[in-house]
């Protein structure tokens, strides 16, 4: 009996030091630890990312300036169900991670990231444009991510397209015709009844509601709640009637958003204007329109501004090793040579719009007709607001697309879908109210 | 020796305490593997899904106990009503025209009535090995409202005017599913009743021949009745499989993270039980919930399949 108690004081005694190693190893670094030579950084460091194809190209680039820090890029499918997880139990997280726009909230209010923007890190939350600091600022206002890019949005549009039915393929001149900038969608819709009634019926607006909601749910007044209160009626039925009325007058190409249909869309020249990011060029375009340089252009928003993706790297505060994480995640998203190795491998802009004046983002794209790209994105930022990300988002979304396939199937009214959501809604969220 | 004395002194080597301790732990080493692997990753995580069940819990904040309320929160939840409805509606679209399919197939190439046997074997089988997002992309494809190959085929025989909304519309979904999960099982169940067919002795059809039986009245009077027991098998298995329908409606319409047909198809009309199981853990973090979703559904399997095993009983 005895033998055994000491055998359990042995192993408690055991767990407590390799416990207190654990704490001290995790521990942060200081002011000193963040301020060395770059070449005195030495170490490894594990990065998890869903995109390792490009983002291997962009760990060599950091490697030229720091030889010593090794980043073990892991690909990890199905990432927020793993770091949840690894966040959960205390151990297994890597030291750097990528949370995307769709997939931060949950983490980031987690309260298992190092918050960058305190001592000693001291990153200047003021160089970043307010919507990104909302999405990755816990409950304490700690900025627990530092976003590796921004991503404005405008709408794309084939040029061949515009000149045959708008007369003109002008960037500023479509915009002005579809009322970028303009607070409504009115003139929007009018273009697309012109291009019905001139190609009849041959030519559509849009791919599909979902492109136009999602643009729409981006969007200053995209938001589905406020705190507690819900923002369906308010918000949410106003672009249901938009969407609708859509429908009804058959202005958009009935194509299911990601489909195989969408992604033929782009090169069978059927479509007008596809809603899309800064990415939709590379990604979308350029993957789907293969022939399509000089095919496309690309003008501002109907409404108001909006932002569509984007990642923030973030440390894990399990992290063994974050000096070295931080060396990297500073070098890839607030240096010059970051931002130009990420531009040069992923085609994504810098958050700093200072940068975005840079020669560099503003040569002329092929794609799009020699359009000049930095300077454009640069004037299509202000005012972007969209929703900040909300860990019952996954609940509300659900609730919000099931509304919208009955408006899409003709299933439901407008009024009646935003009913069916916040029904739905209120369902799994008892602690909302309209 | 006398065979007394045998089991007297096998039973005291068993016993023998006076053989080294790590002599007698030894056949415990051995096992162990087989306990280690199955309290690891099956007791613990049946007894921690329970003890889940009864708290509210997204995976990050501090675990509340909530008692029963999970449960009576899943049988007053629409959605969970829908896809039980939906999964108890696919079973029955599925299960009695695969095992018939299946029973035609097996008969006709067990008893070498068509040429090339092995080939068709392998043909109705490939569905089976076929990965699910495969299946998904397939079916997608083919079923595209717009530029998918059943439209195309349908409006240039002028069939019909206009693409029929196979994805789009609440009312294809089943029959939809119900067509692929056939297609895709039906080699699996065709090789089960292969199996069962092999082993009834060849001497009883040659009997009934003597005496003048045909082909028909062998197959209602011979294969059939000593099919029952692995019948029993393929019943109950189909069912187990039915109510754990995922990845084929899941991949058939998924298109992204926004899609305009929402999660489980157009009005829900394809959400199973195990969708929404998924769709609670992984997608809403309502751990707690999920884990009651789990727990119904294994009681639902574990009532059917009692039912079934005593309905086919009689039926012998």
């Amino acid at each position: 009996m005895i033998k055994r108690f000491g055998l359990m004081l042995a192993v408690l005694g055991l767990s407590a030091v390799l416990g207190g190693c654990g704490a001290f190893t995790s521990a942060g670094p200081t002011f000193e630890d963040l301020n060395k030579a770059k070449d005195q950084y030495r170490g490894e460091i594990v990065f998890w990312s869903w995109d390792v194809e490009h983002e291997k190209n962009i760990i060599a680039d950091f490697n030229k300036e720091y030889p010593n820090i090794k980043v073990k890029i892991i690909p990890v499918q199905d990432y927020q169900n793993k770091l949840l997880i690894a966040l959960a139990t205390g151990s297994g997280a890597p030291d750097v991670v990528q949370l995307e726009e769709n997939s931060a909230a949950v983490p980031v209010q987690s309260g298992k990231f190092v918050d960058l923007s305190a001592q000693p890190y001291h990153f200047d939350k003021s160089t970043l444009p307010e919507f990104l600091i909302k999405r990755y600022s816990d409950k304490k206002g700690g900025l627990v991510g530092i976003p590796n890019s921004i991503n404005p949005a405008g709408m794309y549009y084939r040029r061949d397209l515009a000149k045959k039915y708008l007369g003109t393929d002008d960037p500023d001149e479509v915009g002005k015709l579809i009322g970028a900038g303009g607070g409504t969608w009115d003139k929007f819709l009018e273009v697309g009844r012109k291009l019905k009634a001139d190609s009849k019926g041959e030519i559509s607006l849009i791919p599909g509601l979902v492109d136009l909601y999602n643009m729409m749910s981006k969007q200053p007044k995209g938001a589905w709640h406020d705190g507690n209160k819900l923002l369906i009626k308010q918000n949410i039925l106003p672009e249901f009637k938009l969407l609708e009325q859509v429908r009804k007058e058959g202005l958009d190409a009935k194509l299911q958003q990601w489909s195989p249909s969408w992604n033929q869309s782009y090169s069978q020249g059927k479509v007008l204007f596809y809603p899309g990011a800064t990415w939709f060029k590379d990604f979308m375009i350029s993957m789907n329109d293969k022939d399509g340089n000089g095919r496309w252009g690309v003008t501002g928003n109907p409404v108001a501004n909006w932002a569509w993706g984007g990642s923030a790297e973030c440390i894990p505060t399990q992290s063994r090793h974050k000096d070295l994480a931080f060396q990297f995640i500073k070098w890839w998203t607030t240096s010059e040579n970051g931002g130009k190795s990420f531009f040069k491998h992923v085609g994504a802009l810098p958050f700093n719009l200072n940068e975005l004046e840079n020669p560099v983002y503003n040569q002329p794209e092929p794609v799009l007709g020699g359009q000049i790209l930095g300077k454009f994105w640069k004037e299509h930022i202000p005012g972007i607001q969209v929703p900040v990300q909300d860990p019952n988002d996954g609940i509300a979304t659900d609730a919000i697309n099931q509304a919208l396939s009955k408006i899409h199937n003709g299933s439901a009214t407008a009024e009646q879908a935003a009913d069916e959501a916040v029904a739905a809604i209120l369902a799994k969220l008892p602690d909302y109210h309209e | 020796m006398a065979a007394t004395d045998l089991v007297k002194e096998a039973a005291a080597v068993g016993t023998d305490r006076r053989r080294p301790r790590r002599l007698r732990l030894a056949p415990y080493g051995f096992i162990s593997p087989f306990y280690v692997v199955f309290i690891v990753f099956g007791l613990l995580p049946i007894v921690f899904t329970f003890i889940l069940s009864f708290v509210d819990w997204d995976g990050i904040k501090e675990i509340r106990w909530v008692g029963i309320s999970n449960y009576i929160h899943l049988f007053q939840d629409k959605t969970f009503l829908i896809a039980l409805k939906n999964t108890a509606l696919l079973i029955l679209f599925t299960l009695p025209s695969q095992i018939l399919l299946a029973l035609i197939i097996a008969y006709i190439l067990h008893m070498g009535l068509v040429r090339h046997k092995d080939f068709y074997q392998t043909l109705i089988f490939l569905p089976y090995i076929t990965t699910p997002i495969a299946i998904g992309m397939l079916f997608s494809a083919l079923f595209d409202w717009k530029y998918g190959l059943v439209n195309s085929v349908l409006t240039h025989l002028h069939l019909v005017a206009d693409g029929i909304p196979w994805l789009q519309s609440p009312g294809y979904s089943k029959p939809l599913l119900a067509f692929i999960l056939d297609w895709k099982y039906l080699g699996y169940t065709m090789v089960l009743l292969m199996a069962g067919m092999k082993t009834i002795p060849k001497d009883i059809y040659e009997s009934a021949a003597i005496d003048g039986a045909s082909m028909l009245d062998s197959f209602w009077r011979i294969t059939l009745p000593l099919l029952k027991n692995i019948m029993t098998f393929v019943v109950i298995t189909s069912i187990i499989g039915g109510f754990q329908i995922f990845e084929e409606p899941l991949l058939l319409y998924s298109s992204g993270a926004s899609g305009d047909q929402g999660y489980g198809g157009p009005n829900q009309s394809a959400l199973t039980i195990v969708m929404y199981l998924y769709q609670s853990a992984y997608k809403f973090y309502r751990w707690g919930y999920a884990a009651a979703i789990g727990y119904v559904l294994a009681f639902i399997i574990l009532g059917c399949s009692l039912i079934s095993m005593r309905l086919m009983s009689r039926r012998g």
